[in-house]
């Protein structure tokens, strides 16, 4: 901490004031009051996040090892400090988020303290298709992806989805470890594409507008 | 496939699927007959992680198997005592090599004659437990465990006391002192996921295993022979297994890491 700088500055603000104002009672309350309100507002944030930072530790909306998004920033949080909480991305990079958007921003937990985190792969298909065939080709792929969590008996699904441009299947499960999600998804992908080019079908490609 | 008349047998039912998206057709189709009934009766045999599995992953699948008993201490006791017997060594004590406490119960013959004061060794115990009671685990820990001369310290106080039964007793390390395999810092998923589709599958030949784990051969070689190496592999008839020595303390981790493991 540069303390003599600090001590400097100071000193020269009463000097200033000395100079520039009367240091009557009156005055300087007027001013303290002036300055405070500057501080206020300056450090209003940082006392919003310290305050949520409390409450946060009885309402738990995340916890180390979660998976969580805020504001578009997905990744699992390593650290909950005061004032905010530290998630580190598939990118590996570090993301400070301040406790104060847990009052008006929406928070995604995608494991909620456990090790249940839902993955989902896509695949988009040309229309004309057998939809249970492939149903059940890709409900195959997810049941013998060697990533899945299969000791908690958590359901394999597959939804599919009508677009105006082809058939979205989507191929949710869970992975053993909420940290193998992306090779979790990378392998259900790869397989699934696998299978389906097997099967001999065609995917979709989005017309030039949708795309965009 | 309708039933030919008489009971039917299926000795192995985990060499009837991969887990691969093209691996659980037959045992689908399979258990599909045996609920219609048309089949008869019949007696499957199957790997305990194999049932873990297709009882999760085929709908249809018996909901219950009967099991052998696990060896605990007296019935472990028991067989290694036969198998001893079977090698042609009915007069031999098994004994600690640092105490010299009794670790199987004497031969019938020579009970009355044997030097109990040593007590008896809580080895077979602790082997029963670490096994879970499985006979091949444990045999592959008791072979690890046997020497032919005690320690220094114990062969030479039966000198002094002129007590030394050498010629006919074979020595077994004290529990703690045995090395039990462990598996190495660093280990990635990877080494984890070839290692957890081994057990699925009770071994597998190399080239299905890139297979069903969808990993590039230079991958999979890479993984394969960094297993080997550690003493984690076995390789016998050209098929990849999970080395007995090793099994609990993989089972231990595949149970940790929340991987799949069977129920026995």
């Amino acid at each position: 901490v540069p303390v003599v700088r600090l001590l400097v500055i100071a000193a020269a603000a009463w000097l200033i004031v000395q100079q520039s104002i009367d240091p009557t009672f009156e005055n300087l309350i007027t001013l303290f009051g002036a300055v405070g309100l500057a501080l206020g507002f300056a450090f209003k944030d940082y006392t919003s996040s310290l305050i949520a930072g409390i409450v946060t530790l009885y309402e738990m909306p995340y916890r180390l090892g979660d998976w969580i998004s805020v504001e578009g920033a997905y990744g699992e949080v390593k650290a909950i400090g005061m004032r905010a909480v530290e998630i580190v991305t598939a990118d590996d990079t570090v993301v400070v988020i301040p406790h104060l958007k847990l009052w008006d921003k929406l928070i995604f937990n995608a494991n909620d303290n456990s090790r249940n985190l839902q993955c989902t792969a896509d695949f988009y298909l040309h229309p004309r298709h057998d939809a249970a065939l492939v149903r059940r080709t890709l409900h195959d792929v997810g049941l013998t992806s060697p990533y899945l969590q299969v000791q908690n008996q958590k359901p394999v699904a597959v939804v599919v989805q009508e677009k105006p441009w082809g058939t979205h299947y989507r191929l949710k499960a869970y992975p053993v470890d909420p940290r193998d999600q992306f090779r979790f998804i990378t392998d259900l992908t790869v397989r699934g594409k696998a299978a389906l080019l097997e099967l001999g079908l065609e995917f979709a490609v989005a017309p030039a507008a949708v795309a965009a | 496939m309708e039933n030919a008349g008489g009971p039917w047998v299926i000795p192995a039912l985990e060499r009837c699927y991969l887990r691969h998206p093209h691996g659980l057709t037959l045992v689908r189709r399979f258990f599909d007959r045996l609920d219609t009934g048309r089949l008869g009766e019949g007696l499957i045999g199957c790997d305990s992680w194999a049932w873990a599995y297709l009882r999760r992953a085929v709908r249809g699948c018996p909901p219950r198997a009967l099991v052998a008993q696990a060896l605990e201490h007296e019935r472990l006791s028991a067989w290694l005592r036969q198998l001893a017997e079977g090698d042609g060594l009915q007069q031999v004590l098994f004994r600690q090599s640092d105490s010299g406490a009794l670790v199987l119960p004497p031969p019938a013959a020579l009970a009355d004659a044997v030097d109990t004061t040593a007590g008896e060794s809580d080895f077979v115990t602790h082997l029963a437990a670490h096994s879970r009671g499985i006979p091949g685990i444990a045999w592959s820990l008791w072979r690890d465990a046997l020497r032919s001369c005690p320690d220094e310290d114990l062969a030479a106080e039966k000198d002094a006391e002129g007590t030394c039964e050498m010629g006919q007793a074979v020595w077994v390390l004290p529990w703690g002192e045995i090395e039990k395999p462990a598996l190495a810092a660093g280990f990635g998923v990877e080494h984890t996921l070839v290692l957890h589709a081994l057990l699925l599958h009770d071994g597998l030949a190399a080239d299905l295993l890139a297979e069903v784990l969808s990993l590039a051969t230079g991958a999979a070689l890479g993984v394969f022979s960094e297993l080997r190496e550690a003493g984690l592999l076995e390789d016998r008839q050209d098929t990849l297994r999970v080395s007995a020595a090793i099994y609990p303390a993989v089972r231990q981790h595949l149970n940790g890491e929340g991987y799949l493991t069977d129920e026995f």
